[in-house]
């Protein structure tokens, strides 16, 4: 069942040879099947010949086709494609002769138009994707399901790497990705939306959604927006992502898919497991114990073994129908994906202070092992009723769960105060995510010039961390002799609902040119948002303890109230949100030639927060209103049938993290962390030019440019509050910063290869104070050690200069084998802004390679075999502070793995290669 | 008792060395100092408390308390202030507490606890690391903290579930006595603490005088008895420490406030300190200089201590402006003259050090004097910020149990665990004798060591009643009498 890396190539180079084979041959027919009208490429018309009832040929993504070795002789082929009227065409083909025949087909038109039931475009196909980019009033980006089963990606997350423009963040424990950067901004400057509408998270302190929680093969199509129009909530500056899921098919369609995979790193190295049943759910506090004793914290989640972990299995279901003369449409799909992952990470902790001169300093080295068991379900229903010809509801709802067992052991050793010292956590930890949507819509024609749809939203998303628990032991004398230092359980949990409501009113007046609409509406959303935790820490007794085990080991609480754990903490907190926004917009086209969508919409939003603290803390409470107007403008140029000139301005905001405005006051690792009640929504001002050429359906060519503006940004950044006190480090609005880029996007097919390319150049700055420690006069090695501060401008976080993706691509429909490969390139960029000057940690530049491929076993059963090879390079994920390397001198300290005297590497993460291989089955 | 022992000690023992003049001070009576009107002793306190504590009543805190901005909350001499379990002083005004050699004020738990200072007695039963309540912890606000002739014991609590200080969470450990303001002054004499678990004074930044101090068993598995960061500036002298969990005073420039961390250590007596620190983290047992902090240590006593001055080489003391000498050490083990200088990881004690062996120590290890390895100009060499040239491995085998500084009351060689003292109890004095060799060997040369005298306070009823100028006897008893009055 397991297959290794070169199992896997030897099956790619026979499949690659059988293909040259088969294309040697002396007589052919052939041409390209094209739509009559658009002179589309039909990729997929299958090409019969009836004399002996079998398909010889299906039409390649440049729509061409290729019959060989074909008798002398009068020939009767039919050609057919979904949606379009069937054709005959005889052909005599004498001798050696090879014939060109170029196939128009008919669309068929009136098929279905009563009941309106369009749908007979592929809109999963990448044909579609690429004619709503073309046909859409605003910038996007579209990758269509066709594509995402033929990806070698299984999540989201991993999806939307292949965007162009977008980086994706990936875990430390698994290495899988996890928030999207868009055009080198933050994931807070982005959201998500599911069908369109906006759905909340289960982070607990921010707005953004992991994308990591949904399953690829639940979505119909990922489209990143990259310019708002006034009908979207404004509230993205980088961009957004909008998951468009599986709709009900036209017929019967059933499908079945399973595969079995493997991590190479467990070949290697065990997976590290604890007994995930001894977790409880609630915390003592919780389950009405006030004052907990040692026994009530169970020690099997702190027992880890080393196994040989199960593959990997995925699978998925999905059913649709249409019922009723069609009128009620179905579907129901399920994914469950059951994956074990790891991570061998390297890792120095900077000291609170750096050395004189802001030269970057060492707390700690640490070698840490994750193994991470991650079962990810989405379920995904709608039902649609076409009530009469101009009304139709739905119901759509999704569900999505991503459970994480993750076991961490960390090796840390002292690089400064008591050399010698190591120090060794080990950290079970559940992390269990939740989000649940359920939207009622319906579309209804009011009258012929007047049509409105609506939408009822009940959402929500949990997030349930039950015993985070973690056994600290240490040793002073190199790992010889270990005592027990303390073990802490922690439980934290949050959820987030939404009730929203919204409505959108088109009108298309008939003293207004025949494509002109006028589009007006408005929506609101109730949100509620909790948030609870607790920490538990119990010492040794007797103390100081020599370890052995865990069973071992005993423990109690020191010290008065330990044992009731943290009833009042800053973490503890409820948010409500009310936001109410209306818009309107107009278009229309003028000069024939040029579509104008403008707008303006406005949003109030109401924030209401309290906390646990007492009534003396300043800030315990809090009401904050947000009130934004965002004008819009969006002109399409078309140049000729297929160029598109394309310019749009768009103004936008980023609310700040519901946390962030909580003035939360925690010690920090290296400062003290403090809320900001003051900190205001940045506003950007953004601009968009794109030339577009789509030379065929699937083929594209983009070249464009941004600009942002933007005002406030919120960065995290080192504060001394007025009057005396420490450092903080704080949320803050930070002037202005400015974000630009171009991007270029190409695809392009060769009869059954394709290329698909995309980059991305983006350069911003932001300028913000850093902090810096040296002698006041630096000339006069007698003056004092002072702390002052600089103003600096950087890229923002997260920004990377240069993103790449490469895709190549083989398509052979005759012997049902799809092949891809895979190539992301990410420049270096900011992971993580240090409040000193000089020591920010940068992500160098990565390049990461995956191979797909999907063969079709039985053209009768409908049967494929697929495979996907994930993260060949293994290579691993480097971040460095842009110093000299003082480390790196033989007279100095040593760290490990450097290897540039010129940069200090501070974290180095490998996180193994990933194989999959399984069948698809479809009714 | 120990005061009248050596009293009569020292009449019996006259010497013509007193160069020093011992006139009498005529004592003229002042009025009760008085700030606002008089805190009420007939109930409980809790909430808000200012004015003034009176002489001789006994006021209980049964919950948690805080001195306002703006407000002063003043002890008369001879003032008891009994604190309930678990229970918070929160200073963001003026706290004042003006014991007195006769009337000493009291702040600690509402209960007795028996005091076990019997040597050797377990430290896991003792008492002393019970952390009782939570101390005195002043705000970033706070102006003026200041003990005179004040105990203060048992403290070390963590933060209750709804009263903690800015920064803190319920359930965090709490110091003994913390001070948070640059721009503060905080002024400790003549006083006492006894038990903490972790620091029993944390000093994160403000401008410090503390002098003729005694401090017993502080830090329950780690902690050190002064522990100054960033922003702090101003002399620990004279203060007697005995059985530290780390450090006895230690300096440090972390933080990022105030001006830069510098401290003047001197005339002070550390005993036993070091032994118990849970893992021993490579940190010190006696005198601490690290990260960038910089200042004087002269004519310190140091016996049986887990290591000696220790100069951090990373993140490395400010080397370069710093000076230490006429210190004294005395060790009964090997262990201990190995670590005078406190010596590299090669070591199982895993302590790195920069400490430039001085000729003017005691015993002077003359050995070392004359190594290139052992010299300035090779330790205080900077590569990227750090000192990466550290002591390295040496043998004082033949300083051990070498130079009895011949205590009043403590016999030496130790028979016992070196950690075995943690106080004193009743058969302990570490007051010198006259033939203690400790006696006029170190220094009162101004150019080489002088008072910082940082505190800007001025009113005569509030400001230092002493700044004891360095003295020649190392250690906190001056045989002219001067010194800690303990």
């Amino acid at each position: 069942m397991i297959l290794g890396k070169t199992n896997h190539f030897k099956v790619t180079i026979l499949l690659f040879l059988l293909v040259f084979l088969t294309q040697i041959n002396a007589t052919t027919i052939k041409g390209r099947i094209l739509d009559s009208k658009t002179q589309e490429p039909l990729t997929g018309a299958i090409i019969i010949d009836k004399l002996n009832d079998k398909i010889n040929d299906e039409a390649r993504l440049d729509g061409s086709y290729f019959i060989k070795k074909i008798k002398p002789g009068k020939h009767l082929f039919s050609i057919q494609y979904v949606g379009y009227i069937k054709q005959e065409k005889e052909v005599y083909v004498s001798g050696n002769k090879d014939v060109v025949l170029d196939i128009l087909m008919e669309p068929r038109k009136n098929a279905l138009a009563e009941v309106q039931i369009v749908g007979k475009l592929d809109k999963e196909s990448s044909d579609y994707a690429r004619s709503s980019e073309k046909r859409a009033d605003n910038l996007l980006n579209i990758i269509s399901a066709r594509s995402i089963q033929l990806s070698p990606d299984i999540t989201v997350a991993n999806v939307l790497q292949r965007v162009s423009g977008v980086t994706v963040q990936k875990t430390s424990n698994s290495g899988e990705g996890q928030y999207a950067i868009i055009r080198g901004m933050d994931k807070r400057y982005n959201y998500t939306l599911i069908n369109g509408i906006k759905i909340p998270s289960p982070n607990d302190k921010n707005r953004y959604v992991p994308m990591d929680i949904f399953p690829a093969e639940l979505i119909s199509r990922i489209e990143v927006i990259k310019a708002l129009t006034p009908d979207m909530e404004g509230d993205a500056i980088g961009g957004v992502m909008n998951l468009v899921m599986k709709d009900a098919p036209d017929k019967l369609l059933i499908s079945i898919n399973g595969s079995v995979g493997y991590n190479k790193m467990f070949f290697d190295r065990p997976f590290y497991q604890f007994n995930t049943s001894a977790i409880n759910p609630q915390a003592p506090s919780e389950r009405g114990i006030p004052n907990a004793s040692p026994s009530d914290f169970p020690i099997q989640d702190l027992i880890f073994k080393g196994i040989k972990p199960f593959p990997n299995l995925n699978g998925g279901i999905s059913f649709g129908d249409r019922f009723f003369d069609k009128r009620l449409g179905f579907v129901l799909a399920i994914s469950n994906q059951n994956t074990y992952s790891g991570s061998d990470a390297f890792v120095t902790v900077p000291r609170a202070q750096p050395n004189p001169g802001t030269l970057p300093a060492f707390e700690t080295k640490e070698n840490r092992t994750y193994s991470t068991l991650q079962n990810r379900l989405g379920i995904h229903n709608k039902l649609d009723f076409q009530i009469d010809r101009n009304n139709k509801i739905s119901l759509y709802n999704a569900y999505f769960e991503l459970n994480k067992y993750d076991s961490r052991h960390v090796d840390q050793t002292s690089l400064s105060t008591g050399v010698g010292n190591v120090d060794v956590y080990d950290r079970s930890q559940t992390q269990l995510e939740k989000i649940y949507n359920s939207t009622l819509q319906g579309n209804h024609n009011l009258t012929n010039t007047i049509k409105l749809d609506w939408s009822a939203v009940f959402s929500k998303a949990w997030a349930n961390n039950p015993d985070e628990a973690e056994l600290h032991t240490a040793s002073s004398d190199f790992g010889n002799t270990l005592i027990l230092n303390g073990i802490s359980h922690k439980w934290r949990n949050n959820s987030d609902q939404d009730l929203a409501a919204y409505l959108n009113v088109f009108w298309n007046p008939a003293f207004l040119p025949k494509n002109a609409e006028i589009k007006a509406g408005g929506m609101f959303r109730h949100k509620t948002r909790h948030n609870f935790y607790t920490e538990y820490s119990l010492d040794p007794s007797p103390n100081p303890q020599t370890f052995s085990t865990i069973e071992n080991a005993t423990v109690l609480f020191s010290g008065y109230n330990a044992n009731a754990g943290s009833p009042v903490n800053q973490n503890d907190y409820d948010v409500t949100e009310d936001l109410m926004a209306g818009y309107g917009q107009i278009k229309f086209k003028i000069l024939t030639k040029l579509n104008v969508l403008v707008g303006v919409r406005v949003e109030h939003d109401l924030q209401n927060y309290t906390t646990p603290m007492p009534a003396t803390f300043p800030g315990r409470a809090g009401i904050i209103p947000y009130m934004d107007i965002l004008p819009s403008l969006h002109l399409k140029y078309e140049l000729s049938e297929n160029q598109n000139l394309r310019l749009s301005y768009f103004s936008s905001i980023s609310r700040p993290g519901f946390f962030e405005i909580i003035p939360y006051n925690i010690k920090g690792e290296t400062f003290d962390e403090k809320g900001n009640p003051n900190l205001k929504e940045a506003k950007a001002a953004n601009v968009d030019l794109r030339y577009e050429l789509f030379p065929r359906a699937s083929e594209q060519i983009l070249v464009g440019a941004f600009y942002k503006n933007i005002v406030d940004p919120i960065e995290y950044s080192l504060v001394r509050e007025a009057g005396p006190s420490a450092l903080q480090l704080k949320p803050q609005n930070f002037g202005t910063a400015t974000n630009y880029g171009v991007e270029l996007v190409f695809n392009k097919y060769f009869g059954n290869f394709g290329v698909s390319a995309n980059y991305t150049y983006t350069k911003s700055s932001i300028t913000t104070y850093k902090k810096t420690y040296g002698r006041s006069n630096p000339a006069d090695p007698t003056s004092q050690l002072v702390t002052d501060s600089v103003l600096r401008t950087r890229p923002m976080q997260g920004q990377a200069d240069h993103i790449g993706n490469l895709s190549l691509l083989y398509k052979n429909q005759k012997i049902g084998l799809d092949c891809q490969f895979s190539l992301v390139y990410t420049g270096q960029y900011i992971s993580q802004v240090s409040g000193w000057d000089g020591l920010d940690f940068w992500s160098m530049p990565n390049t990461t390679i995956d191979f797909s491929f999907e063969q079709r076993l039985s053209k009768k059963f409908n049967l494929s075999i697929f495979g996907k090879a994930r993260n060949l390079l293994n290579s691993a994920a480097i971040t460095r502070i842009l110093k000299p390397n003082d480390y790196y001198l033989p007279s100095n300290i040593q760290l490990p793995q450097q290897d540039s005297p010129n940069s200090i590497v501070v974290q180095k993460e490998q996180y193994g290669q990933n194989f999959l291989l399984g069948f698809r089955y479809l009714f | 008792m120990k005061t009248k022992i050596f009293y009569l000690s020292a009449l019996a023992l006259i010497t013509a060395s007193l160069f020093t003049s011992c006139t009498e001070k005529a004592v003229i009576s002042t009025p009760p100092v008085v700030v606002g009107s008089a805190v009420s002793d007939a109930s409980p306190l809790s909430g808000s408390v200012k004015g003034t504590m009176l002489s001789g009543k006994t006021y209980t805190i049964s919950g948690d308390i805080t001195v306002n901005a703006g407000d002063t909350l003043l002890l008369q001499p001879g003032v008891t202030v009994k604190v309930g379990r678990g229970k918070t002083i929160l200073v963001k005004g003026v706290f004042i507490s003006l014991g007195t050699k006769t009337s000493p004020n009291y702040i600690g738990p509402d209960k007795s606890f028996t005091k076990t200072d019997a040597a050797g007695y377990s430290a896991a039963a003792d008492s002393a690391y019970i952390g009782y309540w939570t101390g005195l912890n002043c705000e970033s606000t706070c102006t003026l903290l200041d003990l005179k002739w004040t105990h203060i014991e048992y403290t070390g609590a963590k933060f209750g579930a709804t009263f903690f200080p800015s920064g803190l969470s319920a359930g965090a450990g709490s110091f003994g006595i913390q001070f948070t303001n640059p721009n503060g002054d905080f002024i400790m004499e003549d006083s006492w603490m006894y038990g903490s678990i972790d620091d029993a004074v944390r000093i994160s930044t403000g401008r410090i005088h503390i002098m003729r101090n005694t401090f017993e068993k502080c830090g329950a598995t780690g902690g050190d008895c002064l522990n100054a960061k960033s922003g702090t500036v101003g002399d620990m002298a004279y203060n007697l420490f005995v059985g530290t969990a780390t450090n006895g005073t230690k300096a440090s420039n972390k933080g990022g406030v105030g001006p830069q961390t510098n401290v003047n250590m001197y005339n002070n007596t550390y005993i036993s300190g070091g032994y118990r620190q849970k893992a021993p983290t490579g940190r010190g047992g006696s005198i601490n200089y690290e990260e960038g902090a910089k200042g004087k240590a002269f004519n310190n006593l140091m016996v049986n201590c887990r290591t000696g001055v220790r100069i951090h080489n990373n993140p490395a003391a400010d080397v370069i402006n710093m000076s230490y000498g006429y210190n004294y050490t005395y060790g009964d083990s090997l262990r201990v003259m190995n670590n005078v200088y406190p010596v590299g990881a090669s070591l199982t004690s895993g302590t790195t050090s920069v400490t430039v062996p001085q000729s003017t120590d005691i015993p002077a290890y003359t050995a070392l004097l004359s190594n290139a390895n052992f010299q300035q100009t090779y330790l205080y060499t900077i590569v990227g910020g750090i000192c990466p040239n550290i002591v390295g491995v040496y043998d004082g085998s033949a300083y051990v149990k070498v130079g009895d500084p011949k205590f009043v009351g403590f016999t030496l060689p130790l028979t016992g665990a070196l950690s075995s003292i943690s106080a004193i109890n009743s058969t302990l004095n570490f007051r010198l004798q006259s033939t203690s060799p400790a006696i006029g060997k170190g220094t009162a040369d101004a150019s080489k060591i002088a008072p910082l005298n940082a505190v800007q306070v001025t009113n005569k009823n509030f400001k230092p009643t002493e700044v004891t100028l360095p003295g020649v006897d190392m250690g906190c008893y001056q045989s002219n009498g001067t010194g800690n009055q303990h």
